[in-house]
């Protein structure tokens, strides 16, 4: 669909397959250049986790490969060159928010002195200076998945990939966070793709919104969002789009798009 | 498992009647004189009066008989508590592992708990006749299913969304186990050596009566024996202040520790 294809992707994704007694992903490609906040948007269903979690090499495909700087890594690597931001948090509640993230640090070979320093340098990135030592239950939702994406920097991976992060936050919550994802994609440069269900989500964050089909999913479309886009007119469009997929995944008997899926 | 309220000890003279159990001693000091005229009515040998086990109770402390006997009973139920608190860890884990295995040892603890205490002091009996390993040998096999349980339930209770986490930020089998398993685990393993020690001091103590000449069960039987009731009482009074003490010096500051991130 992306005319004039830059030859090397940050992220790829060939043909991806997959299925649970049924099918999934169905030949899913997706290239995302380096830098670009790649918001994946798709009707509720499995197809949108299972996509990120073969992308952060947690399940193998059935078929296809994915490339990360052109290196397959579904071959699971000793080392994350993804770094993930779940629905939840998951952090360990009994570790404080730095030691989360020294954690995740030590098959990097980072331990001691030189892991609490980067977690701390990533932990002022995300806006959490001064909260290291605190544990997760002591912070709010929103606190616990931002340190959750200092864990998912600190890595220093290619890329960084985030599933719904926000779902769960109330409203308000959700801008700040959203304004600090794009904060920190300006501040890092990281390639970034983040799945969401929310049009609204998609067109304040990403530099480029990609559709999923109903499942069994493949990327539809995707349109590159900028200063200029009318984001009006674009989210129209991608709802109606959105809307035959949702009656699609339905069977014909939906009619109309409920909202709640939106 | 979340969410427990720390019971704050601050002094607030409207709760001080509250934390003195006040009302409770009020409920015992009756009880002392129902006791008292109770045993006028039947006489010293049925139910001897509270001063005599009192001043009985003085005697075997004065006597040195306290701290022989006490820690005879003490050493037998730590050696088997201790014994059947490692057991139950390994296997837990193993059971962590393996699914076949955590299969079997569930069917495996239903049939220990199901088990009188009888049965194993009588076995005890014949297979190490008249040692210590009698009264060792039974609270082993009482606190092995308790613990076993606790264990088990502790391992089911590990998040799987943090091992994925885990998985994702690969984590070595080692560090997994560390710190996800084993902290999820703890605060089931403190509850089940809190219940199973208080069974097991209850158990070791009936063990006592076959084949040993120490202990508080035995001397309970043996004041039985010489007629002296009073004595019977003042070891139950022994027994009941050794689990207190257990209890408030041991696993109460153990649990506080364990759930201190909380």
């Amino acid at each position: 669909m992306t005319p004039d294809a830059p030859p090397r992707y940050a992220l790829e994704a060939r043909d991806l397959t997959k299925s649970f007694q049924i099918p999934v992903l169905d030949g899913l490609s997706i290239g995302v250049r380096p830098g670009e906040l790649l918001c994946l948007l798709g009707p509720n269903g499995r197809g949108k986790t299972t996509l990120l979690r073969v992308l952060a090499g947690l399940e193998p495909p059935d078929d296809g490969a994915v490339l990360v700087d052109g290196a397959d890594i579904t071959s699971w690597p000793k080392r994350p060159v993804v770094g993930v931001v779940f629905q939840e948090p998951c952090l360990l509640p009994w570790k404080t928010a730095a030691q989360n993230v020294a954690l995740c640090l030590r098959p990097l070979g980072l331990s001691g002195e030189r892991a609490a320093r980067r977690a701390a340098e990533y932990l002022d990135l995300v806006g959490l200076h001064g909260f290291g030592g605190y544990h997760p239950t002591q912070l709010s939702g929103g606190m616990q998945q931002r340190a959750a994406i200092a864990r998912a920097l600190a890595v220093e991976p290619a890329i960084l990939l985030m599933d719904e992060p926000f779902s769960v936050l109330d409203p308000e919550t959700r801008r700040d966070q959203q304004e600090a994802v794009v904060r920190i994609w300006r501040m890092t440069g990281k390639t970034i793709v983040f799945v969401t269900h929310s049009i609204e989500e998609a067109l304040a964050i990403g530099t480029r919104v990609g559709l999923l089909s109903a499942r069994p999913a493949h990327l539809l479309r995707d349109w590159d969002v900028s200063m200029g886009t009318d984001r009006g007119a674009l989210a129209d469009e991608i709802l109606s789009q959105l809307a035959d997929q949702v009656r699609e995944q339905r069977g014909l008997y939906a009619r109309r798009p409920d909202a709640q899926t939106l | 498992m979340r969410g427990s309220p720390s019971a704050r000890s601050q002094i607030d003279p409207g709760r001080l009647a509250d934390v003195l159990h006040l009302p409770t001693l009020l409920v015992l000091a009756l009880g002392l004189v129902v006791w008292r005229l109770l045993s006028e009515r039947f006489g010293a040998y049925l139910l001897p009066p509270p001063g005599r086990v009192l001043s009985g109770l003085v005697g075997i402390v004065s006597s040195g008989q306290l701290w022989v006997h006490v820690g005879a009973s003490l050493y037998r139920i730590g050696l088997g508590f201790v014994g059947a608190v490692a057991a139950s860890v390994v296997v837990g884990f193993l059971g962590a592992r393996l699914r076949v295995a955590r299969l079997v040892i569930r069917d495996l603890t239903a049939i220990l708990n199901s088990m009188s205490v009888f049965v194993w002091i009588v076995l005890a009996l014949i297979w190490f006749g008249l040692s210590n390993a009698g009264p060792i040998f039974t609270t082993f096999m009482i606190v092995l299913p308790v613990m076993l349980s606790n264990v088990g339930e502790g391992v089911e209770s590990v998040d799987r969304k943090l091992l994925e986490m885990a998985q994702a930020y690969r984590l070595s089998e080692l560090d997994r186990f560390r710190h996800v398993t084993l902290p999820s685990v703890i605060p089931y393993l403190v509850a089940g050596m809190k219940v199973s020690f208080a069974l097991g001091l209850r158990v070791s103590v009936v063990a006592e009566l076959f084949g040993v000449s120490t202990g508080i069960g035995y001397m309970m039987n043996f004041s039985r024996d010489t007629l002296r009731t009073d004595l019977v009482f003042a070891w139950a009074l022994v027994l009941v202040v050794v689990m207190v003490l257990v209890e408030q010096l041991v696993f109460e500051p153990l649990s506080r520790r364990a759930s201190s991130w909380r």
